[in-house]
């Protein structure tokens, strides 16, 4: 309770002074209602002891107390009547009467005493019980006050609530966690944004500057002319790229909409015919091994998948390196596997890779979509893409989609792998163990919260 | 002048490297930021443009160490972000001036030499030397109100010399001032320049030849 009560006063003094009001509103209900329970459990309790403690003495006092039994017990025998005086006597009678007057006064003192000094630690339990609900309140108030004073902008803040690890800790905690995820799927959204427009400034900047330095030459001949005319040619093809790309991105993050049953190996065997001779002219080693597996989806965007992973290994390879494509089938997954090799990447830079318009050598061409766009098309077929970085170099590309039978089954268990998801465990095939040595990425659907 | 372009975009660079070569500056390139913080640490440039997004060093980093190293160097960042926390943050950083990509090229000349001349000590916007006016915004020569046609390096030479206000400016001085990293260090290009100069300026003589120093208005 001391513990918790600490962090009071940083939650009472945080509050700006328009928003305390509101933020005290709710609080003072729940520590009435304890209040009032404390209070009148004390009351009823109290009550009930000091009622039976007071039957309890005036009957003690009844029975057991009387004058005669005294003087019995001190050895005096009276014949009869009290000190020997014959009941009937006028002596006996008095004293008889004074007796019970005088037991009668005390037990009428014994009760109003008894229920004064109800009255009084009754509105002392009250008041200690008000204190007691406050202290056991405070975290919530600072939990409410965390709560209103994030915003999109200002998704840093945390409760942090310190104390023993009670149901309001698990609040407070669980509250923390979603502002975590939250943080970093609006972070992820804004290095997009900045990132795309970033993109499509520079080839406008390219543009007007070729423009405005070639035309402020009064005396500009025809080479110059044309010249520019094939630069400007060249940043269009670079934009009309770079929109085809976002927009393929866009939609495969909408998910697919034309589902067909689709043979992964039969594409992949398209992708790789189409891009030999590059790997040739790059001398590529190009190996496969494809076993027919067949999913549910969109052909379109399958193909993009594949074609996307293809080029990538021949692109981001060296000389003399290799290329393995692989696709197979269990019970419940289809699998494809891509591999090459090239220069070693840092396997804490692997997950960077799946972010949008992360390059990981930026002279390289291409904007950095193609990994997002694998991940986002997986996604979309209830599949996952897990990129490791082996020792010697390269990029190993793993994705597991559903079985064509089982898609339906995948598509009702979605929300349960969002759950998983959420909690930041990845969703795995069996007999997948080889993952000593070196970083594995899972890339999550975009549109699910991730903790990173 | 003297001008450091630091920017990734190698296209972008290189138009913005003509048109201001054209302007009568000298300028040289920096495609990453390493390259950026060799090149200001060997030369002393007037002006740095500095993509903010760039490779290797990034950016911001360069900006802080040039302007630590190199504190009358004026930078002026040109970036692909131009909502106003990005420009704030850019100069908070140590930046002069900020432009948000796209520009028009006219705004970064214009700017570039705004900078230079906050950036020298005390520079009036137009040179003058006895019956001599030297605007280099609108670059512009006239002797008693007659205007003398300039090439590019000569008026780049009359320029450096009118600034140093009566003080001698070195031939070694000359060369970084006005020509870029391409040329020899030792030729004889400043010394041709500096006769072309003088046949053009007309009598009675102004620039005077310091023996064995170099050279200054008279």
């Amino acid at each position: 309770m001391a513990a918790r009560g600490s962090s009071e006063p940083s939650a009472a003094t945080s509050g700006k002074p328009p928003r305390r009001r509101r933020l005290r509103g709710p609080a003072p209900t729940i520590r009435l209602r304890l209040t009032a329970l404390y209070g009148t459990v004390f009351l009823l309790t109290g009550g009930v002891f000091l009622t039976v403690g007071y039957l309890f003495v005036r009957s003690n006092l009844r029975t057991h107390h009387s004058l005669r039994e005294e003087l019995i017990r001190l050895g005096i025998h009276p014949v009869h009547g009290e000190f020997g005086f014959p009941p009937h006597s006028k002596t006996g009678q008095l004293i008889h009467t004074v007796q019970s007057q005088i037991l009668g006064g005390a037990l009428h003192r014994l009760l109003i005493e008894y229920v004064v000094a109800l009255l009084v630690m009754t509105a002392i339990s009250v008041l200690i019980g008000w204190l007691l609900a406050g202290r056991a309140l405070a975290p919530l108030r600072k939990i409410t006050a965390t709560a209103q004073r994030v915003s999109g902008e200002n998704l840093g803040e945390r409760i942090a609530l310190t104390g023993p690890a009670d149901e309001l800790r698990e609040l407070a905690d669980t509250f923390d966690g979603m502002l975590a995820r939250l943080d970093g799927a609006f972070a992820s959204q804004r290095h997009f944004v900045a990132s795309a427009s970033h993109e499509l400034r520079t080839p406008l900047a390219i543009m007007r500057t070729e423009i405005d330095v070639t035309l402020a030459d009064p005396d500009v001949g025809v080479r110059e002319l044309r010249e520019m005319g094939e630069a400007i040619r060249d940043t269009v093809d670079r934009c009309e790229r770079l929109i085809a790309s976002l927009l393929l991105l866009a939609r495969s993050q909408a998910a697919a909409g034309h589902e067909e049953p689709v043979d992964i190996s039969a594409l992949a065997a398209d992708c790789i015919t189409d891009l030999r001779a590059r790997a040739q002219e790059a001398h590529i080693d190009v190996r496969d091994d494809l076993q027919a597996a067949w999913t549910t989806g969109d052909p379109g965007l399958l193909e993009r998948l594949i074609a996307n992973l293809v080029d990538n290994g021949i692109h981001h390879n060296e000389p003399g390196g290799y290329l393995r494509v692989c696709t197979r089938s269990d019970a419940d997954h289809v699998e494809l596997l891509v591999a090459n090799g090239g220069p070693r990447i840092e396997p804490d830079r692997v997950a960077e890779l799946v972010e949008p318009f992360r390059r990981l050598d930026r002279s390289v061409r291409g904007f950095g979509l193609g990994l997002s766009i694998v991940r986002s098309i997986a996604a979309a077929h209830h599949g996952t893409a897990t990129l490791r970085a082996p020792d010697e170099g390269g990029l190993e590309v793993r994705v597991v989609l559903p079985r064509r039978d089982r898609t339906r089954a995948a598509r009702a268990e979605s929300a349960a792998a969002g759950t998983r998801a959420a909690r930041g465990e990845a969703p795995t095939l069996a007999g997948d163990a080889d993952r000593v040595g070196s970083q594995h990425v899972t890339m999550k659907p975009q549109g699910r919260l991730t903790e990173s | 002048m003297r001008v450091l372009i630091a920017e990734d975009e190698l296209r972008l660079a290189d138009a913005i490297a003509r048109g201001l070569r054209r302007q009568g500056f000298a300028v040289d390139l920096a495609p990453d930021g390493d390259q950026a913080l060799v090149k200001s640490r060997v030369v002393r440039y007037d002006v740095l443009v500095l993509d903010r997004d760039l490779p290797g060093v990034h950016g911001d980093d360069v900006c802080r160490l040039v302007r630590d190293e190199r504190p009358d160097t004026g930078i002026l960042m040109l970036t692909a972000a131009g909502a106003l926390e990005d420009v704030i943050e850019g100069l908070s950083l140590g930046a002069d001036d900020y432009l948000a990509k796209p520009f028009r090229f006219a705004e970064l000349v214009a700017r570039i030499h705004a900078l230079a001349r906050r950036t020298a000590p005390s520079r009036p916007p137009v040179l003058t030397h006895g019956d001599l006016e030297l605007d280099p915004a609108r670059r512009r020569l006239t002797r008693g109100g007659k205007e003398i046609e300039l090439a590019r390096k000569e008026f780049a030479v009359l320029e450096t010399l009118m600034a140093a206000d009566g003080a001698t400016v070195s031939a070694e001085q000359l060369l970084e001032r006005v020509w870029d990293e391409h040329t020899d260090p030792f030729t004889n290009v400043v010394r041709m320049t500096i006769m072309t100069l003088r046949r053009k300026l007309g009598d009675p003589p102004v620039v005077q030849t310091v023996i064995g120093v170099g050279y200054r208005m008279a």
